[in-house]
């Protein structure tokens, strides 16, 4: 599908913004040893990247704004992350099947894509680690376990439920990156004048939202 | 009232954040002695003892580094190495790296004590693992504790 030139700019500015919370925020966040700043920045990087869908409500919009995320990822402080710059892709990927395959936009979708969006940040190390760094998936689990074990305080002995725990923390703030987007793009739509793209009338009754 | 949600559902995550933040600072402080633990045993070796183990140099970011091997360091510390699952390095902030077989079997993967031209630097604490090639995450500063997990 092809994008007007207004479209592509809309979404220039979307990506560049979520390439700059990765390179800004996420340099801080990872510095700080910070609890789930993978999960903090991917529910805030989709949160953008949604609003922007709803600028651009168009097949390939959320991957096109993930796309310009992950170039400007390459100047990140601390030099070329590769980790770091599949994870935007993969997120933004994700949001995009989920909005894509599942029809007109709605606050569910939104929420569903964030969610899925987020839980990838907790299970990539799995993909990426083995393919990417050349590490067993057993180190990979017993990382994951670790780094559950000190961020909630339970023993490593307990290990499903840290990782249920681990899972419910990502779709949670999954959820609130979906639901905050639809709420945000909305209101920004409003504001600023732009007719909103989707509201819950519109999807009751699309042929008279905008009548007269 | 939408507002209202909004700003309770921030409030709750900036709380879940803040519950899960560790209450352990990075700090670099000097330690004397190393704690090895297996399933059932649990060790302290000194540093004393450390740096008469056989040394082997290794190189991470232009920094030569003097250790030992995570081999040599278990064997003298009459570990066995059958049915190890991974070598877990941990730091005194509580961070912690699994290294598997095919990491801590390496003959340049060490747990360093010195530089090649001196002590270690502040930020790097008394012991460092030293991992060649790998990302600054799989080279845990400040380590205090090495772990056989079967």
């Amino acid at each position: 599908m092809k994008f007007t030139t207004r479209e592509l700019t809309t979404l220039a500015v979307f990506g560049v913004l979520w390439g700059i919370v990765e390179m800004s925020l996420g340099t801080v966040l990872k510095s700080l040893n910070i609890p789930f700043s993978g999960a903090v920045l991917a529910s805030i990087g989709l949160t953008v990247a949604m609003i922007g869908r709803l600028y651009v409500p168009r097949r390939g919009s959320t991957l096109f704004i993930g796309v310009i995320a992950t170039i400007l990822k390459l100047f990140s402080l601390g030099g070329i992350i590769i980790g770091p710059m599949v994870g935007i892709l993969s997120e933004a990927l994700i949001a995009e099947l989920v909005l894509s395959l599942l029809g007109q936009p709605r606050r569910r979708w939104f929420v569903i894509a964030g969610s899925l969006g987020v839980a990838w940040a907790m299970a990539q190390p799995f993909v990426t680690n083995p393919l990417l760094f050349g590490r067993s998936l057993v180190s990979v689990w017993l990382n994951m376990l670790d780094q559950g074990s000190r961020y909630l305080g339970i023993d490593t002995s307990a290990a499903w439920i840290i990782v249920v725990l681990m899972i419910v923390i990502h779709l949670a703030l999954g959820t609130v990156a979906g639901w905050a987007a639809w709420r945000i793009g909305q209101e920004l739509q409003s504001r600023t004048g732009k007719k909103p793209t989707y509201t819950a009338s519109t999807i009751e009754q699309p042929s008279k939202q905008y009548e007269g | 009232m939408k507002r209202t949600t909004l700003l309770i559902i921030l409030l709750i995550v900036a709380a879940l954040a803040s519950a899960c933040a560790s209450d352990t600072p990075a700090t670099e402080e000097a330690v004397s002695s190393l704690t090895v633990s297996d399933a059932d045993s649990q060790q302290t070796i000194s540093l004393d003892a450390l740096q008469a183990l056989p040394q082997t140099t290794a190189n991470f970011q232009d920094v030569d580094y003097v250790g030992v091997t995570l081999p040599t360091l278990l064997e003298d510390a009459g570990i066995s190495l059958d049915d190890v699952t991974a070598i877990k390095a941990v730091a005194s902030d509580g961070y912690s790296v699994n290294y598997e077989p095919a990491l801590y079997t390496r003959d340049d993967v060490i747990l360093a004590y010195a530089q090649a031209d001196g002590p270690m630097s502040e930020d790097d604490g008394t012991l460092r693992m030293v991992v060649p090639g790998e990302r600054g995450q799989m080279n845990v500063r400040m380590v205090v504790e090495i772990e056989v997990v079967r």
